[in-house]
């Protein structure tokens, strides 16, 4: 579907601006929502593979997210989101995340499309069984979008989660990698 | 402007670290869980009671009233279950167990049955090695017909039976031997059914509600009176009975107010205190053991929706079975049996746990994992 969408680009494109100037400028406003795979990759320092095994630690997961960003020029906006997604461990218990993430992209243009590369950093609530925990969270990210019109653009993120889960025991500090692969809906006001 | 939106970013940034000093190992956690074990016995039974045929010596075979019967054989490790399905081939037809004992006197299991149009009957198996209730019928003694057994318990090589003559009313029932009749009314009258009768080697202990009692030896309709002081239990309810007849010991399981238990047979008692979880206050139903052999400082109570707890006569303490990624973790453990290293976990709708223990340490032996049976 998304393939189908972005290749009827040159018909479908509402308003064709010149090509790979951006046409949103300061002030400018941007509203996303995602949703999409949560991979679960393995953590540091002991490099558990968290898919391997049967069952694995950690099982394919989902992940949503909503996003507000604001140009302040007219490559590069700011903004945060808010997101969840949740994975099952070996006895289907479940691990929530819920992160808070501010982030900057620099966007780059490429009429009818864009690159928008990310990094966010932020809070990562982090729930299993009885357990909690607020991690640090580093998201770096890139994603490609399709230019529907001024308003509208539709595409996909790839992000990387890097979760810093200290512990005042140092032999149960741990750093979470896992990937995000999303499709994105994205409005512009 | 830009470096505005920079503070801003530096300071969500500075926030989420210092936020991120509280926190729990949940990676480290995951990365150790691993899957339970099961085996053929539904795991959304709720098991009345854990029966194992030659006390003493581990290894059962073993029988859990479960609606179904269902009988054990441990080999290697591993138990097989009979039947593997909810046929109930060893309980008579058309019924189901509710209560269950085996009762050395009479070399056979015991069980309380109830059809589905509320028609009681208790039972006594067919003879060993595979006891069996199918094709049996009903005990006819007069004193006891036409009683729904909520609980059957030996004590002293005594069969006690919890019964309800009008499903309003609870008494406790008793026979002394394999031979003897069915004497009813040792308690008769009581408001709340008989939580479990026990032997400390000098007396016998029941209690109902609030309200517990102790008996010399041979019980009499007229023995079970109060014990010389009383825990107070004041809006409280007792849910399990038990006792340790080597160490003297008895144990009161409550509702409320955690586990009293007594070292001098009642003449005063020690409170252990329900821990709040959350926001509510941690209700016991049972307690079994020692787990720690000969030593006998460390018995396993079992908890209204949160596991089970060890407890320690020595540190005056319970603590809660630590393993939050084992479901077991979170159940309602209604019934447990010792039996040398081998432990059961009989749970309300959740089936039936094993594992084996380390009596020296008093805690499950190194590389042991529960098993959802």
């Amino acid at each position: 579907m998304l393939v189908l969408t972005c290749g009827s680009a040159p018909i479908f494109a509402a308003d064709t601006p010149g090509a790979a100037a951006s046409q949103y400028a300061l002030g400018d406003q941007t509203m996303s929502i995602n949703a999409g795979l949560f991979v679960p990759m393995f953590l540091l320092p002991t490099g558990t593979v968290l898919l391997a095994g049967n069952p694995p630690q950690l099982t394919f997961g989902a992940v949503g997210s909503l996003s507000w960003a604001a140009y302040v020029t007219p490559q590069i906006r700011l903004g945060v989101d808010v997101a969840g997604n949740f994975t099952l461990s070996p006895n289907s218990n479940v691990l929530l995340m819920l992160p808070f993430v501010a982030k900057g992209a620099y966007v780059f243009t490429f009429y009818p499309f864009e690159l928008p590369l990310s990094f966010g950093i932020g809070m990562n609530i982090v729930k299993y069984v009885d357990k909690s925990s607020l991690d640090l969270l580093l998201r770096p990210g890139a994603s490609f979008y399709w230019i529907y019109n001024s308003s509208w653009s539709f595409g996909v993120n790839l992000l990387y989660w890097f979760d810093m889960q200290f512990n005042t025991d140092p032999a149960k500090t741990r750093y979470g990698n896992f990937l995000e692969f999303s499709l994105s809906a994205l409005y512009h006001f | 402007m830009k470096a505005r939106y920079l503070t801003i970013l530096g300071v969500l940034s500075l926030a989420a670290a210092a936020l991120t000093s509280c926190t729990d190992a949940i990676f480290a956690t995951i990365e150790a869980e691993r899957k339970v074990a099961t085996n053929t016995l539904s795991q959304t039974i709720s098991v009345f009671d854990i029966a194992t045929v030659a006390p003493g010596v581990p290894g059962g075979p073993y029988y859990v009233a479960a609606g179904g019967v269902f009988q054990g054989t441990l080999s290697a490790g591993t138990m097989s279950w009979y039947p593997a399905d909810t046929t109930r081939p060893l309980n008579p037809s058309g019924l189901l167990c509710n209560a269950m004992v085996y009762y050395p006197s009479t070399s056979a299991l015991w069980g309380g049955f109830i059809s589905s149009s509320g028609a009681p009957g208790l039972y006594k198996s067919s003879a060993g090695p595979n006891f069996s209730f199918a094709s049996r019928v009903p005990i006819g003694d007069s004193a006891i017909i036409n009683k729904q057994a909520i609980l059957l318990q030996v004590a002293n090589n005594h069969l006690f039976m919890v019964s309800t003559p009008d499903t309003i009313n609870y008494e406790l029932d008793y026979k002394a031997d394999g031979a003897s009749p069915w004497v009813a009314g040792f308690l008769s009258t009581l408001s709340k059914p008989v939580a479990g009768v026990a032997w400390d080697g000098t007396h016998y202990w029941a209690a109902s509600g609030t309200n517990v009692y102790r008996s010399v030896d041979p019980p009499t309709t007229s023995s079970f009176i109060a014990p010389p002081v009383s825990p107070n239990l004041s809006g409280d309810q007792v849910n399990g009975v038990f006792a340790d007849p080597v160490k003297g010991y008895a144990f009161l399981a409550t509702k409320k107010n955690g586990v009293f238990f007594t070292t001098n047979g009642g003449t005063t008692w020690n409170q252990i205190t329900a821990p709040i979880v959350g926001s509510a206050t941690v209700s016991y139903l049972c307690v079994a053991g020692p787990i720690d052999g000969a030593t006998s400082d460390k018995y396993l109570v079992g908890s209204d929706g949160y596991g089970y707890y060890t407890l320690s006569i020595s540190g005056n303490s319970l603590s809660r079975f630590g393993d939050s990624t084992v479901s077991l973790y979170s159940e309602s453990v209604a019934r447990i049996l010792v039996d040398g290293v081998n432990v059961f976990m009989g749970t309300n709708a959740n089936g039936l746990w094993r594992a084996v223990f380390d009596t020296n340490a008093g805690a499950l032996a190194s590389g042991q994992a529960w098993i959802h049976e």
